[in-house]
Parts: structure tokens; C-alpha cells; sequence
């Protein structure tokens, strides 16, 4: 518990719930303002952001302990026009550390569709913002947001969770990556308009390279895929002249028989003085010759080898997981730790407030004396004062810092009691917030 | 006490290249660590040995074949500390750290060197020779390990081998870093050869001697021009690049070895 409150997540993702209920519940940016103000008018939670994507719907809120997010709960059945016997089969809650680990889990991409894609952070990002915008955030949540951002890096730093390829696409460019290096300045030769090849040359568009350029059998729709790329259209019966002078080749046709043999291939590398050509065969059938491969600087890789690249990288990411799950749970036990010992803060203001009117009561009876003093001894009984408030009451100060981090409730109390503070119920919190 | 260095310094370098060789396959990180802190070891251990031993010579110690070999051992373990901040260094540090050793065991079986300097050895041309030759022998013994290693990554991709993908150098990175060290010790060896020529000069009364070492020299000239020509003129890439540095210092190395076995001397 942190003092008297508790934070809570509810929610339902993929795992839990159909895409019917899931677009039924999803909001856009602005319900999420909305959701959230009424959250606190309603004082449905003292403090609160929404996650809100295509896979999950998830509240993060801080609650009364007594109430532990049942009013929550109702809360999201009812703005939806949804019975709770629709909804409750499909949520999940957590609490308390088990909601914080959940948060770090969702953040650092762990509980994502496909473990490891980096898309996740900026929605929590966002979702932060959107809350932080609205000031639904303060003590503790507010601390658990900045907290969760620097888990999912460490998460993204310490493990290879976002490095692996996961697709066709990636797995082309890590294998080109492995031939060239840095693709930036690159050119490719796209054969075809497949899918297939659309996608592996859109991920190579994506790590800079120069130019595409589109060969078809028809014309016109090279075209219009290069302009999708920005790149040039060129007939099919250009390409010998191409394959000179480009670095990448990605051919996805519809193509019955090998359009790139061998006796066609030998030259052109030999005339390129065996400079790497590196070839991505997505088409079935094949549209290069298997044998071009064993030419010295040709490097030919097919739609399987692309899977089996992508598959690696899929079963390394559940590998690295179970690294990134360990990370995640001593982060949200320490998290919660520290949470808790922020629950001991008024009571901690409240006895700092009255040693600090102590002090300034007995320096106001001295002051007739003091008055003689010169500035210079004034400043030293001021300075000492206050050092000896500091002293005494630093036991104190690290023992509600303790009671709080072990969320005893009883404890801090009695603390509050014996220094005449007395430790603030959730309704006086929430005013004070 | 030098070798005892150098004993310390052959330990080391045949620590980094077990740790690190086996890493081109599947490199765990605890291994990396080893071999990051054997090379330090080494290259310190060996550096300190080299200049003591250049200090109880009064000279570096490049008369004798033994001397030379520890020196270029030396000078290669410095350069492989050095390239452990580039992307492709970890990779290439087992080649480099294996061909350390055997050149250091080798130098460390044959004379080092301890009988006094003739007077000859004293004209300003002699230290410059020396130091492009050296120079020239590191450049092409860097462009061999970095020659294995490309033969290696193409092995992988050619084989499709995937699995550790991304942990090893690209091969372009490798192609054109082979260039850059057959370049610099190309260079270094024209300008080795040529500062020998004009010490000959003023030598006086010193008849030309065309022994097995200025043979092999010119041969290895002629390789390098050749490897040179292929690659910066002729633009040619790949494994046949790579195999020219390979059949280079690998001949190298024998020719020097036998001249060295036959005449216990470099002259």
C-alpha cells in the first residue's frame, strides 16, 4: 500500500480480449483527456493516465486502498455502454508492485504482440503526456512514469530484445548489412512488383539508401512504384546494363522461369571486377538461378533464408525476454519501494513544519538577546539551530521512510502521533494534491 | 627479465586468440572479456620486454631475425589494442592475437641479437630503413589477418550460415580495410628498399651482395605491386583480393623462416 492509496492497473489487451471488444473500448487523444478529468471529478482515482492502442486498453491509477479499483472497474463498463458481465471475463487488474511490473513489461515491449517492436514506448510516451498535460498525475504516479521510461531503455540498452530481425523485410536488410555495412548510399534494383519486394525495398528505403530503381514487364507500374520510392522506372529489358552498377538486387515477380541465370550473371560480375552484388530472391518460382550464389561477390539469398533469419531473430527476442522480464521485476519491487516510502512525505512535511516553528518560537524568545549580537555570531545560531533540528529529527525522518516503503500504515500513524503531525487520511491527501 | 615478458606477453596472446577465435562463431560475452583483458596484458608485458631489450642492446633490436620477429609481434599487438574500438575489432583481434604469438614464439626460439652493431649501422639512413620495413611487414601482416577474417564472413554468407549475423564485420568494412593495409605496407616497403639503397651509398667500399634476402625481398615487392595494382587500379574485389595478402605473408614468412634457418642471419 502507499499510505492510504494503492495504484492499480486494469485493462484488457490482446491477450484477453477480441478486436470487437478492444475497438469498442479504444480511444483517440482527446476521450483520453476527457476519461481522465472525470476520472478525478469523480474521485473514481486520485491520479491516473490511460493507454490506449490497437492491442490493449489499459487504466493506471492510483485508488483508495479500501476500494482497490472496483468503482474503477464499473467505471469503464459504464462509459463504454458495456454490462459488467460483458466486460469483467476480459479485464485484468493488477496492484501494487504487480501493477508497476505489468507497466515496466508493456513499456520495455515485452507483452506486445511481437515481443521486442519498438512502437510501444511512444504510445506509453504519449500516454504520459496526454496525463502530464492534464495534471492527472502528481506524487506517485508522476515518479512511476519517469521511472518506467528509464526501465524500458535499460530494457532496449542491456538486452538484444529490439535488435533481432523479426521480419522478412529486416531480415533482408540485417543480411544486406552483413555484405555492406552501412547501407547509406547504397543502390538497389528492384525486379518486379510483389509484395514481397515492396516491403524488403521499403525497409532498405528506410536505412538511407541512394536510389531505387524499378524494373517491370510492365512499364507503367514501375513507374508508379518508383514514384512511391522516389526512385527511377526502367524497362525489363535494361537490366543487364543495371546490374553493373548496383549493389543490391531484389527481385519479386510472377515470373515461371529464372530471369537472372548463371551465363548471364558470370559476366556481369566479372565486369564489375567481383564488387559484392548482393540478391534477394522473393519470387516463387524462383527468379534467379540457385547456382549464381556460387559466383565469386554474388550473394543470393532466397524467401527462406529470409524467414529463417526472421524466425531466429523471433525465437532470440523470447530468449532475451526472460533476460528483459528479470530486468523489469527488481526494477518495479525497487520502484514500489520507492513509491512507498513517498507515502511517508506528509508526515514527514508535517514534522519538519513544526520543528521548523519550534526553532523560529525559541529564536523569537532570544531575540532581545540576540538583537546585541553581531551579524556575523547571529548568522552562527541560526545556522546551529537549525542543525540541531536537522540531527534530531534525521532517525525519524529515515524511520517514516522505512514504514512507508514496508506500507505500514499503523506505524506511520503512531510516527505522526508522537511528533504531533498527524498522518493525513486519503481524503486529505487528495485535497492536498 | 625480458623473457619473462615475453613468455607473459605468448600466454596472453594465445589466450586472446582462444577466447576470441572461437568467438567468430558464437561469442559469449564473458569470453570477450577475457581476451580484451589477455591483450592488454600482452601488448604491455611485450612492450615493456621489447624496451628492455632494446635498452641492454643499445638500439632496437632488428639485426637479428629473433629480434625482428618479437618487434613486429610487438608492434602488432599494439595495433590490435588500438583497433579494439572499431566495429570490427573484437573480430579481428583472434586472428591478430594468434599470429602474435607464433611470431613471438618464433622470435623468441632464434637470436635476438647481442653482439655489438657493426660501424656501418651507425648512418642516419639505417634506423629509417629499418622502421619501413617494419612498418611494410606490420601492414602486410595486418592485411592478413583482416584477409582471413573477410574469407571467413564470405565462408558463412557463401555457406548460409546466418546465425550470428551482425557480430562479425561486414565484408565490404573488411575489403576495403585489406586495401588500406596493403597500400600503407606497400608504401612502407618502397621506401624501406629505397633507404636501403642510398645507406648502401655511403658505405664506402661496400661491393653490392645480392644474398637469398634481397631475392626474396624483390619478390615480395613485386607481389605487393602486383596485389596493389589489382586492387587500386584494376578495381578487383573479393576473395581473390583476399588471397593475395594471404599467399602473400604466408610466402613471406616461409621465404624469411628458411633464409633465417639456412644462414642464422638477415645478410
Amino acid at each position: 500500500m502507499l499510505g492510504p492509496h494503492e495504484v492499480v492497473t486494469i485493462g484488457l489487451s490482446h491477450h484477453t480480449a477480441p478486436v470487437s471488444l478492444r475497438e469498442r473500448l479504444a480511444m483517440p487523444s482527446d476521450a483520453v483527456g476527457r476519461h481522465l478529468l472525470r476520472l478525478r471529478e469523480d474521485k473514481v482515482a486520485q491520479e491516473g493516465f490511460i493507454l490506449s492502442t490497437c492491442n490493449r486498453v489499459e487504466i493506471y491509477a492510483l485508488v483508495d486502498g479500501a476500494d482497490m479499483g472496483q468503482r474503477l472497474s464499473r467505471y469503464i463498463a459504464g462509459a463504454h455502454g458495456l454490462t459488467w458481465r460483458e466486460l469483467d471475463p476480459h479485464l485484468y487488474r493488477y496492484q501494487g508492485a504487480d501493477a508497476v511490473a505489468h507497466l515496466f513489461r508493456v513499456a520495455s515491449s515485452l507483452d506486445s504482440l511481437v515481443v521486442g517492436e519498438p512502437q510501444i514506448l511512444g504510445q506509453v510516451k504519449d500516454a504520459f503526456r496526454i496525463a502530464a498535460e492534464q495534471r492527472a498525475v502528481g506524487r506517485f504516479l508522476g515518479p512511476l512514469m519517469r521511472r518506467t521510461l528509464t526501465v524500458a531503455k535499460r530494457v532496449r540498452t542491456e538486452t538484444r530484445i529490439g535488435r533481432e530481425s523479426v521480419s522478412v523485410g529486416s531480415a533482408g536488410v540485417e543480411l544486406a548489412q552483413q555484405v555492406f555495412g552501412e547501407l547509406a548510399g547504397r543502390r538497389v534494383l528492384l525486379v518486379g512488383a510483389g509484395e514481397m519486394g515492396r516491403l524488403v525495398a521499403q525497409s532498405m528505403l528506410g536505412q538511407g539508401v541512394a536510389e531505387i530503381i524499378v524494373a517491370n514487364r510492365t512499364y507503367q507500374n514501375a513507374v508508379t512504384l518508383a514514384e512511391l520510392f522516389g526512385g527511377t522506372a526502367v524497362h525489363l529489358d535494361q537490366l543487364t546494363r543495371y546490374l553493373e552498377q548496383v549493389d543490391i538486387v531484389v527481385t519479386s515477380t510472377g515470373a515461371t522461369s529464372y530471369l537472372l541465370t548463371r551465363a548471364m550473371m558470370a559476366p556481369i560480375l566479372r565486369a564489375r571486377r567481383y564488387r559484392p552484388l548482393f540478391l534477394v530472391d522473393l519470387s516463387v518460382p524462383r527468379n534467379i538461378e540457385p547456382s549464381v550464389h556460387d559466383l565469386e561477390g554474388a550473394y543470393l539469398f532466397n524467401v527462406d533464408d529470409l524467414t529463417e533469419v526472421a524466425q531466429r531473430g523471433l525465437l532470440r527476442r523470447r530468449e532475451e525476454a526472460s533476460r528483459a522480464e528479470a530486468i523489469v521485476q527488481h526494477e518495479a519491487s525497487r520502484c514500489y519501494r520507492s513509491l512507498g516510502a513517498r507515502s511517508a512525505d506528509p508526515v514527514i512535511a508535517a514534522m519538519t513544519r513544526r520543528a521548523e516553528d519550534a526553532r523560529r518560537r525559541e529564536l523569537d524568545r532570544s531575540e532581545a538577546i540576540l538583537r546585541t549580537m553581531p551579524a556575523k555570531e547571529r548568522q552562527v545560531v541560526e545556522a546551529m539551530s537549525k542543525a540541531m533540528f536537522k540531527r534530531f529529527l534525521h532517525d525519524a525522518i529515515a524511520q517514516a521512510h522505512q514504514l512507508g516503503e514496508r506500507g505500514d500504515e499503523d506505524g506511520l500513524k503512531l510516527l505522526g502521533e508522537i511528533f504531533g503531525a498527524s498522518h493525513p487520511t486519503s481524503e486529505e491527501d487528495d485535497d492536498a494534491r | 627479465m625480458q623473457p619473462l615478458l615475453f613468455t607473459v606477453a605468448l600466454f596472453a596472446y594465445l589466450v586472446v586468440a582462444s577466447a576470441r577465435l572461437p568467438g567468430l562463431w558464437s561469442p559469449p560475452s564473458w569470453l570477450g572479456a577475457v581476451g580484451r583483458v589477455a591483450l592488454w596484458v600482452g601488448a604491455v608485458a611485450h612492450i615493456v620486454g621489447l624496451g628492455l631489450l632494446a635498452m641492454h642492446q643499445g638500439g632496437p633490436p632488428v639485426l637479428a631475425a629473433g629480434g625482428t620477429l618479437v618487434t613486429l609481434a610487438a608492434f602488432l599487438g599494439a595495433a590490435n589494442v588500438l583497433m579494439q574500438r572499431q566495429p570490427y575489432g573484437e573480430a579481428l583481434s583472434g586472428v591478430l592475437g594468434a599470429l602474435s604469438a607464433a611470431m613471438l614464439g618464433l622470435g623468441m626460439l632464434l637470436p635476438q641479437g647481442s653482439e655489438p652493431a657493426p660501424e656501418a649501422l651507425a648512418s642516419l639512413w639505417f634506423p629509417i630503413h629499418a622502421a619501413m620495413i617494419l612498418l611494410g611487414l606490420l601492414g602486410f601482416a595486418l592485411a592478413f589477418g583482416v584477409s582471413a577474417l573477410y574469407l571467413v564472413v564470405s565462408g558463412r554468407l557463401k555457406a548460409k550460415r546466418l546465425g550470428d549475423l551482425g557480430r562479425l564485420p561486414s565484408i565490404d568494412a573488411l575489403d576495403a580495410l585489406n586495401t588500406r593495409f596493403i597500400v600503407l605496407g606497400f608504401l612502407a616497403l618502397t621506401f624501406g628498399i629505397a633507404a636501403e639503397g642510398l645507406w648502401a651509398t655511403t658505405i664506402p667500399d661496400r661491393a653490392p651482395r645480392l644474398g637469398p634476402t634481397v631475392y626474396v625481398t624483390v619478390v615480395l615487392w613485386g607481389w605487393y605491386a602486383a596485389a596493389v595494382m589489382v586492387r587500386v587500379v584494376g578495381g578487383w574485389r573479393g576473395r581473390l583480393a583476399a588471397h593475395f595478402s594471404l599467399v602473400g605473408f604466408l610466402g613471406l614468412l616461409v621465404s624469411l623462416g628458411s633464409i633465417v634457418a639456412i644462414s642464422r642471419g638477415w645478410h
